[in-house]
């Protein structure tokens, strides 16, 4: 597994969080090789023929991208040895990188499985328990993950979400139980109750029929209970904090039955809005409004000063979209639409979002002035207003080009940089809530520094892992003898171990080694593929 | 209308707050006091929300920047921060909900505690409208506002009965004690300061108090 490894870190600088590999210069390997030049025009044939195949995977044209596929993996097998080798080491091929080899590989593999389509993707979730060859819960997220840029989920959003929540969680679900009989409690015994503002919120959620707001106290009290039956006698456990009513209303908007809902809301609470409501001083959420400042003046500085000199704190915009996941002031649609990308893209993804949305919706303080246009007097200009005005007007046409935003954003730089110094907003993110964790350190009871490192170290742990699934998939795709669909056809290939296209290591005489096993192999049980697939992406 | 450039032309920037119980109507009040008309629908404030409008007071224009709180107690922690350096602040509670009348005493010494010492601070009785669900009279509260020495007016956020007088009141007082010179607004730079002479200036952020989201 040696090179391999070192494979896995060739496109990026040795972190000390990749510990266990082999340092590795890739140049220097593939110079010392001294490949035979293939004929420049064999490159640009093999370059064209790829530039094809990711303009039709881009555009999500199934059979088109097949069609250039086959026609590619032909050629490639009438390639002999050394033009080959050529070939891999890239530099006859302009432009081409492993960071955009990798995003092409594994955009393919997405649209292998989602053919451009929801009812296709979904098609292989009711296979679900008994996976198939490329079909994993990880590649079917990674598959969701692509297609979720390219069309709203429409009549499969209630499936995506549960998906996303289900396979995220250590919970069976067959023990999420939304009673019907959970007592209802009506608006003029609120004062009485313990949880009245609940009840007040209940009431005062929009876009509820009568029915469905029995639903959502129903979710609300279920998860309640659940929460403090976990809990030693005479805790009550956690309450209900303002804002959660929309988190739980969210899935039930979408039209997830009670159970579904639930199961989203937990996931949601846990995972997305991680420890905000956990405490009483709000130190995560604090945190995070800290991670949001400073994005904003990384990528928004006419804001930033705009906003501090209208002495208007960044946390005003930040309430809604940290707590409550843009429910309060987005119109429904476009909520449900945001989620739907939040839900696949983890935490990062509020934070995309929210740049983009300020980016649109306060072009004014965003974009310089004209020549001759006068700056706005920033002292009285409604910062707050206008965000949450403009909000509430955004379409659903709008909200889909938010949301191409937002993933060029998540997929510029970074996407391939997941555990190297790579400067895109995941890695940005990573490392300014290191540093709000560290900023505080020094004020903290030793108790409390050992719970934020835990919160770190569980955040890079899953940053890690999902950068080393990633890695084994690619790797088994181009390893793999018996893989038609690999590009190099590696069946035919005398590298087709620890070798990939576009990756010019290892190519001196180690002998063949086994393809990688997946690190966990998915289990038929409902309850595994979870363990298999780690959380959902947090970073 | 006035136009933006006009409408920055004000005398004095006081920095207000609107605090008490979840539920009393105090996002209402707030968006009937800017905006003239009651906010159907409206959903709780999480954390903190923001609104300003001009006034004119005693021949002055006065600027109020309005702080509008969650009411739920467990986010004092996070709106706690913004009552750094208000000069008004306004307690609301719901006529027709005792529990949020009883809580006046906590809100009150909060405001005192982490406001301003001289903070000019009235008790606004929201949703007067409902007489017949009337759980607080209006004399006990009136009494109780004059032995803890601050303001009382009842108000309806749906009818706007008594809502721009709840403001006006309590500008009209701190304009009076800058007047009689118990405040320097120059000096007391947090809760309000002079406008007119930092319109068009970059620098009207120094002047701020509200750039308190420190944890």
């Amino acid at each position: 597994m040696e090179a391999t490894t070192a494979l896995t870190m060739c496109s990026a600088p040795p972190s000390p969080l990749a510990s266990g590999g082999v340092a590795y210069s890739p140049s220097a390997a593939s110079r010392a090789a001294g490949p035979s030049v293939s004929s420049e025009a064999t490159a640009a044939r093999y370059g064209e023929m790829m530039s094809a195949l990711e303009a039709a995977v881009t555009r999500s044209e199934f059979e088109q991208a097949q069609a250039i596929h086959s026609r590619l993996a032909a050629f490639v097998r009438t390639l002999d040895w050394s033009e080959r080798t050529a070939l891999e080491g890239l530099w006859l091929m302009p432009g081409w990188n492993n960071g955009r080899i990798m995003r092409l590989h594994s955009r393919w593999q997405a649209l292998k499985i989602h053919r451009g389509c929801w009812s296709e993707w979904c098609s292989h979730l009711q296979s679900e328990g008994a996976w198939q060859g490329a079909v994993t819960p990880f590649s079917l997220r990674e598959s969701a993950r692509d297609l979720v840029y390219l069309a709203p989920p429409g009549p499969h959003r209630a499936e995506l979400w549960r998906f996303c929540a289900g396979s995220a969680q250590h919970h069976d679900s067959a023990q999420v139980v939304v009673s019907d009989s959970e007592p209802q409690i009506s608006p003029n015994e609120a004062e009485k109750d313990p949880d009245s503002p609940m009840v007040l919120d209940i009431e005062r959620t929009p876009n509820l029929e009568e029915e469905q707001r029995g639903v959502l106290q129903r979710v609300l009290r279920a998860h309640f209970k659940r929460r403090g039956a976990a809990l030693p006698e005479g805790n009550k456990g956690e309450h209900y904090v303002q804002g959660m009513h929309l988190l739980a209303a969210c899935p039930i908007w979408a039209g997830l039955e009670p159970a579904q809902a639930l199961q989203v809301f937990e996931y949601v609470l846990d995972g997305l809005c991680a420890g905000y409501y956990r405490d009483v001083a709000f130190r995560a959420f604090k945190r995070d409004v800290h991670v949001v400042e400073a994005l904003v003046a990384d990528r928004l500085p006419r804001l930033a000063k705009a906003l501090d000199i209208g002495g208007v704190p960044v946390m005003l915009l930040a309430f809604d979209p940290l707590l409550c996941l843009f429910a309060l002031y987005l119109p429904r649609a476009v909520v449900l639409r945001v989620w739907d990308v939040l839900l696949l893209e983890g935490a990062v993804a509020i934070f995309a979002v929210l740049l983009v949305l300020l980016e649109l919706l306060l072009p004014e303080a965003v974009h310089p002035r004209g020549a001759g246009e006068p700056e706005p007097c920033w002292t009285s200009f409604p910062f707050v207003e206008r965000f949450h005005e403009r909000s509430a007007a955004l379409t659903p046409h709008q909200a889909e080009a938010v949301i191409k935003m937002v993933r060029s954003m998540l997929e510029g730089q970074d996407r391939d940089q997941v555990q190297g110094a790579g400067t895109g907003l995941r890695q940005r993110v990573l490392d300014l809530r290191r540093e709000a964790v560290a900023a505080e350190a020094g004020q903290l009871s030793p108790a409390r520094q050992r719970a934020d490192s835990a919160w770190w170290d569980q955040a890079m742990e899953q940053a890690m892992q999902q950068a080393a699934e990633a890695m084994d998939q690619v790797r088994l795709w181009w390893r793999s003898a018996s893989d038609a669909d690999s590009v190099l056809s590696p069946a035919q290939s005398p590298f087709g171990s620890g070798r990939r296209a576009g990756w010019p290591v290892d190519l001196g005489g180690r002998p063949p080694q086994p393809p990688a096993q997946p690190r966990a192999p998915p289990s038929p049980a409902g309850a595994s593929p979870a363990a298999a697939e780690g959380p959902c992406p947090q970073m | 209308m006035a136009s933006e450039k006009e409408k920055d032309q004000y005398d004095y920037l006081f920095k207000f707050i609107i605090i008490g119980d979840a539920g009393a109507g105090k996002s209402c009040l707030l968006h009937q006091f800017i905006e003239n008309r009651y906010k159907k629908g409206s959903s709780h404030t999480i954390g903190v929300e923001f609104g300003s409008k001009i006034i004119h007071v005693g021949g002055r224009n006065i600027k109020l920047q309005i702080w509008d709180t969650a009411g739920q107690e467990r986010y004092r922690s996070v709106t706690r921060s913004y009552y750094r350096g208000a000069a008004g602040a306004l307690i609301v509670y719901d006529i027709t909900n005792r529990d949020s009348y009883n809580h006046l005493v906590n809100w009150l010494q909060d405001a005192r505690t982490l406001a301003r010492a001289d903070t000019s601070i009235i008790t606004v009785g929201n949703k007067c409208d409902m007489k017949d669900k009337r759980a607080v009279t209006f004399l006990e509260a009136s009494r109780c506002a004059q032995e803890n020495d601050i303001l009382f007016l009842e108000t309806s956020a749906l009818t706007g009965e008594g809502v721009e007088d709840v403001f006006i009141k309590v500008a009209r007082v701190i304009l009076n004690k800058i007047e009689d010179g118990l405040i320097d607004p120059n000096t007391m730079v947090s809760g309000t300061h002079t406008g007119s002479q930092r319109i068009g200036s970059d620098s009207g952020g120094e002047a701020m108090s509200s750039k308190t989201c420190s944890c």
